[in-house]
């Protein structure tokens, strides 16, 4: 089992997958179908939960940038690596997720409204970042300028937020606003938190895979370099 | 009484981008764990015929 994962997250993996799995039921069978889009709208529950991570993790990104900076502790420039990597999958899903939902509803795959396109830029900010990290082999440097990065491409996760209560927008608008909860029963807002907690378990699930994965990487480095040593 | 549209196919569109996605990255984080365990376990036995010699 050592081959495939880490056993030390097991429990943490059970929890998640059960939480997801209680989620879809929840998403399915007990969040009665919205009379006005039809089925689609119930890609809402995990297209805002995906969306949710998706955000999460770059702000957790920005704090173990600023923890690294700090104390300098390589471990916090790697949880960071860890947390850019997860948040960029999960933004990718949620707006592929919203541009499946747009299409029926909007009549669009897409359109260069205030939130798809903050969260655009702010995908286009984090693919950066990891092509920042290929580039540079220092540890130390690359950590030094990836944290400083991270710390001001955060600033795109607030924009992205809160891009639709600022701006004219054609966004539904979850939590505060105007068109607040989207007309939402209270079967659809349970099934909208528990969709949103299960997949924030998921996340510290698959954060702690990817670090660990980090680590043993960066161990791998370390050796490889003592056996060069010792070549020479 | 206005009809429900029939908007099913985006739901299933939207459920298998969501599976997909999901298990797309579980394998990709399944392989590259799998090849670093391998490379971790090869560079233990290259450092102990190492010592040995």
């Amino acid at each position: 089992m050592q081959s495939l994962f880490p056993k030390k997250y097991l429990l943490l993996d059970i929890i998640a997958t059960i939480l997801i799995l209680c989620a879809a039921a929840m998403v399915f069978l007990y969040a009665p179908t919205e009379t006005n889009m039809g089925l689609v709208q119930k890609v809402f529950y995990f297209h805002v939960a995906y969306a949710w991570v998706g955000m999460l993790s770059f702000v957790v990104a920005c704090a173990f940038s600023i923890v690294y900076l700090s104390k300098k502790d390589l471990r916090c420039d790697l949880a960071s690596e860890a947390a850019v990597e997860i948040g960029l999958v999960f933004t990718l899903l949620a707006v592929g997720s919203g541009s499946i939902w747009a299409r029926p509803i909007w009549n669009t795959w897409w359109t260069w409204d205030p939130r798809l396109t903050t969260t655009t830029i702010m995908a286009l900010v984090y693919i950066g970042s990891m092509f920042l990290r290929k580039s540079i082999d220092d540890p130390n440097k690359r950590g030094r300028i990836l944290s400083i990065y991270c710390i001001i491409g955060c600033a795109s996760v607030p924009l992205t937020f809160f891009s639709i209560r600022g701006y004219r927008s054609i966004h539904p608008v979850v939590i505060g606003g105007a068109s607040s909860g989207m007309n939402m029963t209270p079967e659809m807002l349970q099934t909208l938190i528990f969709s949103v907690i299960a997949f924030t378990a998921f996340y510290l699930a698959l954060l702690a895979h990817r670090y660990t994965y980090a680590k043993v990487r960066e161990d791998v480095e370390i050796t490889k370099l003592e056996l060069e040593d010792m070549d020479e | 009484m206005s009809e429900i549209p029939d908007t099913t196919a985006y739901l299933i569109a939207g459920y298998t981008l969501f599976v997909l996605g999901t298990a797309a990255y579980i394998i990709y984080l399944t392989v590259k764990w799998k090849k670093i365990v391998r490379l971790k376990s090869e560079q233990a036995d290259l450092l102990k015929r190492r010592q040995q010699h």
